[in-house]
């Protein structure tokens, strides 16, 4: 079969390779930390707002008062790693991407009602908590779900990247004329379900 | 050529990149004059002692924070998601050339963050000096995210001699675009500030003091800016490569755009005049609505003009817009652009299994066997092959039966011969088209399909007598 990924005569590296391995695990680890502060947190903080005892209920709403900052860093941490992994990976990365094309541009589209929903929940719990609203409660739970949709986006991409035999398969299910229509998913991959949860 | 090519319907994926970027821009440049103008202020309010003009900053600066730090740094990533999707290998040539100038711009990115919420969260109870010293390492950290990014993209349109020599980060930073398109967004940043500034306060401030003020304020800051940003585009001009410079006068749409924000950028230097820097007193929410409408109209076809000049380059001399290096055009018309791609390869070579078609010879595809073919069925495979030369070689800028710069209504009612010599005289047609990068037995299919999907000539335009 003829092969979808040619890693003879790769351009050279504008840096060593350890060096952009070290900052691209570095820069993960540090996204990692507020990530997960979002991902599992706000469904935490909004699970013990609505059943949790007064200590849960405080608890939650310190951490929900801090999310928007958060937010604002872990998205920001984001970006070392994929840009190094970009660098260093480019004939990987972008082929799996483009696969799931408009699934991988949705991550921004719907990042940014998902921090804003953070925002509108914050406000909410100001005057400890008297100004909330129904619809400020739902933005936290819209929130919420955008996230792990979002985790589970990159859980497809950045595992489709590894698994280069899995392309072709997807390719010619989403193509027009040999061109990827972007809806390609990983979710054949078993790996995928564990990396996601 | 180790790409898949992303097909967009109608619009085409690069113009996915062209909405957010635009959208980005109105923002970012906010951003960035936005911080100046609040370290700016605050330092006046506090030196006046102006408690109610103080009051007023806060929040406006709420209102900044929530709109720069969230929407507009995520439509910034936004572009870096689409440019990924859209143009694979320009954006591998860029991360490789100026990684460690996007780490730098990253690291000003995490201060303007750090001091933004600083500046907001602990308003009122920091000593004034350092306040307004917070404003002022946020302006300078968003005026230095600027530079860089406008480095890169100045970089695109305009690598310079200098660095297709010898492929280095700072010949490459410091190209012929950059000083004059720093000046420009930088003038950019300055007035659609005022604009955003003029529109927030018309809004949120009923007293009238405080409405001229800050319109009086304000006025110098925005004419500085328009006049930067004149200075800055006729530099951009200056600088151009001659086939930008050309393709100006070429294309009737730059043509038009190119008079037209003459005429936008007159219009906002007239309404800024006599506005608020002679009548502070006339900022209200429509006079102060239409200015920002006409900035940002402006703004987008600066935007448009810019971009759309660099054509058929996606990075000039470097990438061209079907997705390869120039230098590999020869190779790809002796041994196929199709055989060159290892997506285009792939679909072909599958295509021929799946049909039974006899094409594959010491693992190359020999499209002249089909060319030769003249049989009905042929046709169906013609067109399928050359429906991917289209996706690959033309998609990038050419939508198909509708939409962007739709290529059958550019060729309707064309003859097959006149689509052919089109297709292998592609740059000589048009300059700002790339070179025809396939054998003539590629142009072949591609003729067929183009063929295929153009619609005929519109009939009743000449009267029966015509000969």
């Amino acid at each position: 079969m003829e092969p979808l990924l040619d890693t003879t005569n790769l351009p050279p590296l504008p840096a060593p390779f350890w060096f952009i391995e070290f900052f691209k695990v570095l820069g993960f680890s540090l996204h990692a930390i507020p990530m997960n502060l979002w991902y599992a947190g706000i469904l935490v903080a909004l699970g013990l707002a609505a059943c949790g005892s007064e200590h849960g209920r405080r608890f939650a709403a310190r951490l929900m008062l801090q999310m928007p900052v958060i937010v604002a860093l872990g998205i920001n941490f984001g970006i070392v790693p994929l840009l190094f992994l970009q660098l260093a990976y480019a004939r990987a990365f972008y082929p799996a991407t483009i696969l799931m094309a408009w699934f991988w541009l949705a991550v921004v589209v719907l990042l940014v009602p998902a921090y804003y929903g953070v925002y509108l929940y914050a406000f909410g719990l100001g005057k400890e908590g008297a100004a909330m609203t129904p619809l400020k409660r739902a933005a936290g739970w819209l929130s919420a779900v955008f996230f792990v949709w979002i985790g589970f986006t990159f859980a497809n991409g950045l595992s489709l990247t590894t698994r280069v035999e899995r392309w072709r398969a997807i390719w010619l299910e989403h193509n027009l004329d040999g061109a990827a229509t972007g809806w390609g998913l990983n979710l054949s991959d078993p790996s995928l379900w564990p990396r996601w949860l | 050529m180790h790409y898949p090519w992303w097909h967009v319907p109608q619009l085409t994926a690069p113009m996915l990149i062209a909405a957010i970027a635009t959208i980005h821009v109105l923002v970012a440049h906010y951003a960035v004059g936005g911080g100046l103008f609040l370290a700016v202020e605050t330092a006046y309010a506090y030196r006046a002692n102006d408690r109610q003009y103080l009051d007023y900053l806060y929040r406006h600066t709420r209102w900044f924070v929530l709109l720069t730090v969230a929407f507009g740094a995520i439509t910034g990533v936004g572009i870096w998601w689409t440019i990924g999707l859209a143009s694979p290998l320009a954006t591998e040539v860029l991360i490789r050339t100026f990684v460690f100038g996007w780490a730098t711009e990253y690291v000003f990115f995490v201060i303007e963050i750090l001091s933004a919420f600083a500046f907001y969260y602990y308003w009122g109870r920091l000593p004034e000096k350092t306040h307004v010293a917070i404003g002022r390492i946020y302006a300078f950290s968003a005026w230095m995210s600027l530079v860089l990014i406008t480095g890169i993209t100045a970089f695109m349109l305009y690598p310079g001699k200098a660095w297709l020599a010898d492929r280095g980060f700072w010949t490459g930073f410091f190209n012929p675009q950059f000083v004059p398109q720093t000046i420009a967004r930088t003038g950019g940043a300055l007035l659609l500030t005022s604009l955003y500034v003029y529109f927030h306060a018309s809004l949120a401030i009923k007293d009238r003091r405080l409405h001229e003020l800050i319109a009086r304020r304000s006025a110098r800051p925005a004419l500085l800016g328009a006049i930067l940003v004149t200075a800055g585009g006729l530099g951009w001009y200056a600088f151009l490569p001659e086939s930008a410079r050309a393709a100006l006068d070429s294309a009737a749409v730059l043509t038009v755009l190119t008079v037209l924000i003459f005429a936008l950028t007159i219009v906002v230097f007239v309404l800024l005049y006599a506005g608020p820097y002679r009548n502070p007193g006339w900022l209200s929410p429509g006079f102060a609505g239409t200015l920002m409408l006409f900035g940002v109209a402006a703004f987008s076809t600066g935007e448009f003009i810019r971009e759309a000049v660099r054509k058929p380059y996606v990075i000039y001399n470097v990438v061209l817009g079907s997705q390869i290096f120039p230098e590999e055009v020869s190779t790809l018309r002796n041994e196929g652009f199709l055989e060159g791609g290892l997506w285009t390869r792939a679909f072909v070579h599958q295509y021929a299994r799946e049909h039974e078609l006899d094409l594959i010879q010491g693992g190359r595809a020999d499209l002249r066997r089909l060319v030769a073919r003249s049989d009905g069925e042929s046709m169906k495979h013609r067109r399928a092959l050359g429906g991917v030369l289209f996706q690959y070689h033309c998609n990038d800028c050419h939508a198909l039966e509708r939409g962007y710069s739709a290529v059958a209504p550019l060729i309707r009612g064309r003859s097959r011969d006149a689509i052919l010599w089109t297709i292998r005289h592609l740059d000589e047609g048009h300059f700002f088209m790339p070179p025809w990068s396939g054998t003539d037995d590629e142009a072949e299919l591609l003729a067929d399909y183009l063929q295929g999907i153009a619609p005929p000539r519109p009939a009743g335009m000449y009267p029966e007598t015509r000969s």
